[in-house]
């Protein structure tokens, strides 16, 4: 077991819970119109499958109708599949991390995950997400779909069962320069491992930009449709705290100065804000993906105390210091004249680079003489007028 | 606790929370230095309340922004470090029709200026009036550097909070607010991060 596995490491693709929720899409869902960029994802018409909605240029392959066709069967999987298994969970970066983990699904139920000898003496980390939380609706698979090539790619064999192996490819007609990708670049980017009898997804692997795996997860033993008993159901994780916010309420927090872009990089849209409030302030987390991918970028008015928080890294972007934690997810944390931001990603460094590249930064490492001159008389002018 | 450094305007200034009033005033009781910058803000403070110039401070910030639309980028360069404060006066642009030389002249206080382009440069006038201007100028101009100091050490400390993110609390959050957002696997994920000691989990949303 990796000595990280105690520092949390563990924030790697598990597999099952995975496309759980995350995939509700029909088949020929392939040619839907594009995501707008709205503050919360939109609902997919599946009502016209076949028909090519306006906005799209191309057409469905048959191998990615059947792609999509596996992603979409994958979600359902868990709701009528009961199975109990030991996965292997790995994250490779500056920061390896690696660990066991038993998950056990009940339909209706919920699903539980065990991580295996991590935490304080060994003892395993566990929680518990209930199949009363609703699934996330189809954009997801929509962006998936919009941002990259999905195909079949033949049959192979996971944890003794036959499973279909459905390949997602970076848009090979206009690479993603943002990310470090070059045009007609015809990029491996993750492998998807759908078992052929219940749909259930086996094994899954990403990679970074140079084809080496940076996340991978895989089913050791499953066993599946006997009835699993929970003898002991671990604590429920909780649902997303904050309150999410709609487009007039996200376009007023906009005016008041909160930066909460639409498309910070290319591709990568914004699904949903939300409103956290903690003792020392309001939080806006603004979530984004591009259907593959998924970055959280939390924004708080102050200023930065690094002190206590370990494992990071300062690296410079432009002159401002950047603090960033390998792993995942991947951490980091800046600040910008007076807003601290901190981004958690589930993405390849490139990524999260081209994040941080598009947020604002201090423009230099200790505030400037004229910001605290101008600050200092705003202050003063404000006890002439009494409120000092 | 650390020393209170940039707190200490917010302290003056009624602006610490609770807690952190308490904590700040627990350290002032026990630490010197920190208890002499208490008092020099406060004595600024009481300074600058007893003078009768709020439309001064808001011309001086007036062409701080004007000074700082001629620097180059960023905008929150450097400027001299105090007291020079012949440059900070200099208008980069002509504010209206005047009997003032345009390009290269001497300055009021006798000094060859370094004019930026398109600068205009007040004129000194007479040779008699020149000397009295340059000791009104020299008058001003202390003053000039006494508020711009004065506003410099107050400036010193935002009214913004010192934050410790919440990283692995952000981490958990994250991984249950996109778990229907990609096809990475948050429950493990969230599992983990769920167990960090240390860090409360976020609050309720209050509005």
């Amino acid at each position: 077991m990796s000595r990280h596995a105690n520092r949390t490491a563990a924030r790697v693709p598990g597999a099952m819970p995975a496309l759980v929720g995350v995939l509700v899409a029909s088949v020929g869902l392939a040619w839907v119109a594009p995501a707008p960029a709205h503050a919360t994802a939109p609902r997919i018409d599946v009502s016209s499958p076949g028909v090519s909605p306006a906005g799209v240029s191309r057409a469905a392959t048959g191998s990615e109708v059947h792609a999509l066709d596996l992603l979409e069967r994958a979600a359902r999987a868990e709701e009528s599949t009961p199975y109990e298994g030991t996965q292997f969970v790995a994250s490779w970066g500056r920061v390896t991390t690696s660990y066991l983990v038993e998950v056990e699904n009940v339909p209706g139920r919920g699903t539980a995950a065990r991580l295996l000898g991590v935490g304080p003496d060994h003892a395993p980390v566990e929680g518990f997400r209930s199949a009363a939380a609703p699934f996330g609706d189809v954009g997801h698979l929509r962006l998936l779909a919009r941002n990259y090539d999905l195909a079949g790619a033949g049959v192979a064999t996971v944890a003794g069962r036959p499973v279909d192996v459905v390949e997602v490819r970076a848009d090979d007609r206009d690479g993603d320069e943002d990310r470090g990708q070059t045009p007609g670049d015809d990029l491996l980017v993750a492998r998807v491992w759908v078992d052929s009898e219940t749909g259930l997804v086996l094994r899954r692997e990403a990679y970074d930009p140079t084809g080496r795996t940076v996340r991978a997860s895989a089913f050791l033993d499953l066993r599946v449709g006997l009835p699993v008993r929970m003898s002991s159901v671990p604590p429920e994780i909780p649902g997303p705290s904050g309150q999410a916010l709609d487009d007039e309420a996200l376009a007023s927090k906009r005016s008041q100065g909160w930066t909460c872009p639409d498309e910070p990089v290319d591709g990568l849209l914004l699904q949903e804000v939300r409103r956290l409030q903690r003792h020392d302030g309001e939080v806006m987390q603004m979530s984004y993906s591009d259907g593959l991918e998924s970055v959280s970028v939390f924004e708080q008015r102050g200023r930065l105390d690094m002190a206590g928080l370990e494992g990071f890294r300062v690296v410079r972007v432009g002159q401002a210091p950047v603090h960033v934690r390998d792993g995942l997810p991947m951490q980091v944390v800046w600040v910008a004249e007076d807003t601290v931001f901190t981004v958690v990603a589930d993405a390849p460094g490139t990524t999260v680079a081209a994040v941080v590249a598009a947020l604002p930064r201090a423009t230099t490492d200790e505030e400037g003489v004229l910001t605290r001159i101008e600050r200092g008389l705003r202050r003063a002018q404000s006890w002439f007028r009494g409120n000092g | 606790m650390t020393h209170l450094r940039d707190r200490v305007a917010a302290l003056v200034d009624g602006e610490l929370g609770h807690d952190a009033r308490d904590r700040a005033l627990a350290h002032v009781a026990g630490c010197a230095e920190c208890r002499q910058e208490l008092e020099a803000h406060r004595r600024v403070k009481a300074m600058l309340a007893s003078t009768s110039e709020p439309r001064a401070a808001q011309e001086l910030r007036l062409r701080l922004r004007l000074l700082a639309q001629d620097q180059p980028r960023p905008l929150r360069a450097e400027v001299p470090p105090l007291p020079t404060p012949v440059r900070p006066l200099r208008r980069p642009t002509p504010a209206r029709p005047s009997t003032r030389r345009r390009g290269p002249g001497r300055h009021p206080e006798g000094r060859s200026g370094q004019v930026r382009p398109g600068a205009q440069v007040r004129s000194a006038g007479r040779r008699t009036l020149a000397h009295r201007s340059a000791l009104a100028s020299a008058g001003a101009l202390s003053v000039v550097a006494v508020v711009l100091g004065g506003a410099f050490v107050l400036g010193g400390s935002p009214t913004q909070p010192v934050l410790r993110p919440p990283v692995d609390t952000f981490s958990v959050q994250h991984a249950v607010s996109t778990d229907d957002m990609s096809l990475s696997d948050p429950l493990v994920g969230a599992v983990t991060a769920s167990f960090v000691p240390g860090e409360p989990a976020p609050g309720p949303a209050t509005r």
